[in-house]
């Protein structure tokens, strides 16, 4: 998978996961997830399970605590879907 | 045929194996057709789920020669296992396009009368999914004119798994390909007439499995049911406000019931009114206590059906159980406040509830349980009615459902609260 196709999937994800929609240019890979984009541990875990979805790998394992900006996500998936 | 008796000896010694290892159940889609009034050639074709699948129907049909098509690598792999292959009269396949040898030996058996088993897959899949059929067998039925009877195997083996199987209506591939010209399309559309009929047999497998109500998996749960159901009865006594409401509680299928939460004998109330039911409760970590201490409470409490999860934090694996539970056709109960209320005043509703359901696409139960002041009243339980699943997979339409839920729910408290003044 290329890097800008994971990008957009994820913003895509991103943006279901908000109740109000918000500027998505003005996100970029060195926005902080929490608590800029996602403001609680629901979106959280909606967001972790449509990544799930969407890419086919398990995130069960996952150490949250090191996932802090979208660049770092998009790096997780990336490394995940090998 | 040189091992007739061998092959006999194999059947009757293997026999309390097949009955309490492979623990196979036999479902038919045609009840009138079985699999004793399997009569003359027959190609039995299957989907490949593990190497089991070998015993399971040479176990399966116990009176009749069945001749398994494999491939020549494992045949030829050990000595013992070639004269286990034998023994059950195996036909070699070479994987090689243009060897049609063992068309042949099976056109043969077939037009003697044996019934010839063929996985048309070529490779097990360990997944329950089917993979692309090889069209050969197809030629072969057009050839020799023979039915075909489509067998779906759920490829669990091993106690306590069950071995499902659903053995198929027979089908006439002749007559059913006979529009198409060339026989490069019959076997195209033979094909995927045989493909079709499995994937449909294994749909139903599951329905059979989903309604089944003997299970050993689920002997401490139906034995806590039946307990709790007593205690309930002698102590609890729940009584339901309206009528109409009896309905909810036989209500069949897959649904999640969103309950208030103001006592710690709620989820044991809840499995109780259910009782008709094998229902799972989300509870909270801290229920299941200090796991090297509280092992036989974390053990009882996991096989009557609850569900741990970690409050406040990524638990993702709770989730997944829970989706099993529902995709089971299961209830589940969720307490979305998250905790006990002792105020008795619903508030700090969370999405949980309404993201599982639009993950599974079931449908929510709101219920509503009013505890009397005394010791000895009776509980009151209300229903609305059921909510569907969030329209789409959006974290807006999952939050308009739980908006939803908590509107329901506050509506019953107040009519408690009403009824109780």
């Amino acid at each position: 998978m290329k890097r800008d196709e994971v990008y957009q999937a994820l913003i895509e994800i991103l943006k279901n996961s908000l109740e109000n929609p918000i500027d998505f240019e003005k996100v970029n890979e060195t926005t902080k997830i929490y608590p800029d984009l996602l403001p609680n541990s629901i979106t959280m875990m909606y967001v972790a399970l449509a990544i799930e979805d969407r890419f086919g790998i398990s995130l069960m394992d996952a150490d949250f605590s090191k996932i802090n900006t979208v660049g770092d996500m998009l790096n997780y998936i990336l490394e995940r879907a090998k | 045929m040189k091992h007739t008796w061998l092959r006999w000896l194999m059947k009757i010694t293997g026999w309390p194996f097949d009955l309490f290892y492979l623990r196979r159940k036999v479902y038919y889609e045609d009840r009138a057709r079985q699999k004793k009034h399997l009569k003359g050639g027959v190609l039995l074709i299957s989907n490949h789920r593990s190497w089991w699948d070998f015993a399971s129907y040479f176990f399966l049909f116990f009176f009749h020669r069945v001749r398994p098509v494999v491939s020549y690598e494992i045949y030829h792999k050990s000595k013992g296992l070639t004269f286990i292959l034998d023994t059950m009269g195996a036909i070699p396949l070479k994987k090689d396009p243009y060897d049609f040898t063992w068309m042949k030996q099976v056109e043969v058996e077939l037009r003697k009368g044996h019934k010839v088993l063929i996985f048309p897959e070529a490779h097990f899949i360990a997944k329950d999914e089917l993979a692309t059929f090889y069209p050969s067998y197809v030629q072969i039925a057009l050839d020799t004119k023979v039915p075909v009877i489509p067998l779906y195997t759920n490829g669990c083996y091993g106690f306590p798994k069950r071995n499902r199987v659903m053995i198929g209506a027979p089908l006439d591939l002749a007559t059913m390909t006979e529009q198409e010209s060339t026989p490069h399309d019959k076997r195209n559309a033979g094909n995927q007439v045989v493909r079709e009929k499995i994937n449909a047999l294994r749909e139903q497998t599951h329905r059979r499995e989903k309604s089944s109500w003997l299970s050993f998996r689920d002997f401490p749960l139906d034995f806590a049911r039946v307990v709790l159901w007593f205690h309930a009865w002698l102590l609890f006594r729940t009584k339901l406000d309206r009528h109409a409401d009896r309905q909810y509680l036989k209500k069949e299928g897959d649904y999640i019931i969103v309950s208030n939460h103001t006592h710690f004998r709620d989820p044991l109330l809840l499995i109780c009114l259910f009782w008709r039911r094998r229902i799972s409760v989300l509870t909270a970590d801290v229920v299941f206590g200090v796991p090297k201490e509280k092992k036989i409470r974390a053990w009882a409490l996991r096989h009557i059906g609850c569900i741990k999860i970690k409050r406040g934090t990524m638990d993702l694996k709770a989730i997944h159980e829970c989706s099993t539970v529902l995709e089971k056709g299961r209830p589940l109960v969720v307490f979305p406040e998250g905790h006990i209320q002792r105020n008795e005043t619903l508030s700090g509703f969370r999405d949980g509830a309404a993201l599982i359901a639009a993950r599974t696409h079931s449908s929510i139960l709101p219920v509503y349980l009013a505890y009397p002041k005394h010791w000895w009243g009776r509980v009151h339980v209300t229903f609305a009615p059921l909510i569907p699943a969030p329209e789409s997979n959006t974290m807006k339409a999952i939050q308009g459902t739980t908006q939803e839920v908590r509107r329901c729910l506050n509506e019953l408290e107040a009519q408690a609260k009403e009824k109780e003044a």
